[in-house]
């Protein structure tokens, strides 16, 4: 999958090249985060059972939550370079950042939903964390409705870029809500949480298999980024196209 | 085991959507563009 006009062919692209490595790198490191995930990756020792067994979701519980983070700060990176440079090329940046940070904020919802029923024994709870984390998917969903609603280029540009700013703030906030208010989400960086309910401490072997599916998951990002970013670019090409034949 | 299976099905069947979709949308960007550009050109010609 490569973006190009039709009147330059893929291979004249110098963008298929890149494209194409990262892609297959992307397949790959797909292929290793489900080994280290599932088979590297030693079974906690203070669970057993079913609660034991969805521990390993952690790991791409995990890989979705950083990449949901980056997309939401190349959206901030993307919408502070319009706001400097007035160029639809940062727009498109933030934009597709954004998209992708909100396709994996559904799969950390996704994905920890499904780890909360056997380790507490309830899909949903609104738990501080839950609730922060559904509410910044929301404000990014909002986001994608609200430049849906405009015309011009350049002032959906504008006010998407002063919104991206500050539903950013979201993102900080879900990352301290578990460790400000009481919740019962374990916490895995810097600190930890008394209430937590499945928490468990992170041995070699588990250490290792996070940070592999991290960056597994980083060059999917990066994958699913630039091709959205040039599609972005495509879409532009049409409106330039369309701008100049009826008007 | 069955909770493990469900969240990578949703997690992949998530990210396979997308990357449909991304497809789709191209496939039509494609044709939009040769169209538009074809469409310009003869414009370029009759000027």
């Amino acid at each position: 999958m490569t973006t190009t006009t039709s009147s330059t062919s893929k291979k004249a692209d110098p963008w298929y090249g890149p494209l194409l490595t990262l892609d297959v790198l992307a397949a790959l490191a797909m292929v290793l985060a489900l080994w280290a995930g599932l088979l590297y990756a030693k079974d906690a020792t203070n669970l057993a059972g079913n609660e034991q067994t969805a521990q390993h979701i952690f790991y791409f519980h995990m890989g979705a939550n950083i990449t949901a983070t980056l997309g939401f700060l190349v959206s901030v990176v993307g919408s502070v370079g319009y706001l400097l440079r007035r160029s639809l090329v940062w727009d498109r940046m933030a934009q597709a950042g954004v998209e992708l940070g909100t396709l994996f904020g559904f799969c950390i919802l996704a994905t920890g939903s499904i780890w909360a029923k056997p380790t507490w024994n309830t899909y949903w709870t609104w738990d501080p964390r839950l609730t922060t984390a559904t509410i910044t998917v929301l404000i990014y969903l909002a986001y994608m409705l609200f430049r849906n609603g405009m015309d011009n280029r350049h002032t959906r540009a504008r006010f998407a870029s002063i919104y991206a700013l500050f539903a950013f703030l979201s993102v900080p906030f879900t990352y301290y809500s578990a460790r400000m208010f009481r919740s019962i989400h374990p916490v895995v960086f810097n600190g930890a949480n008394a209430d937590a309910q499945g928490g468990f401490n992170i041995g070699p072997s588990m250490g290792q298999t996070l940070i592999i599916t991290i960056i597994c998951f980083v060059i999917l990002f990066l994958a699913l980024f630039f091709h959205r970013w040039r599609q972005l670019s495509l879409e532009s090409r049409i409106e330039d196209l369309r701008e100049e034949l009826y008007q | 085991m069955i909770y493990l299976a469900a969240a990578l099905m949703i997690l992949w069947l998530s990210v396979g959507a997308f990357v449909v979709y991304m497809l789709i949308r191209q496939r039509s960007l494609e044709k939009d563009v040769q169209m538009l550009e074809e469409q310009f050109e003869a414009e370029q010609r009759r000027k």
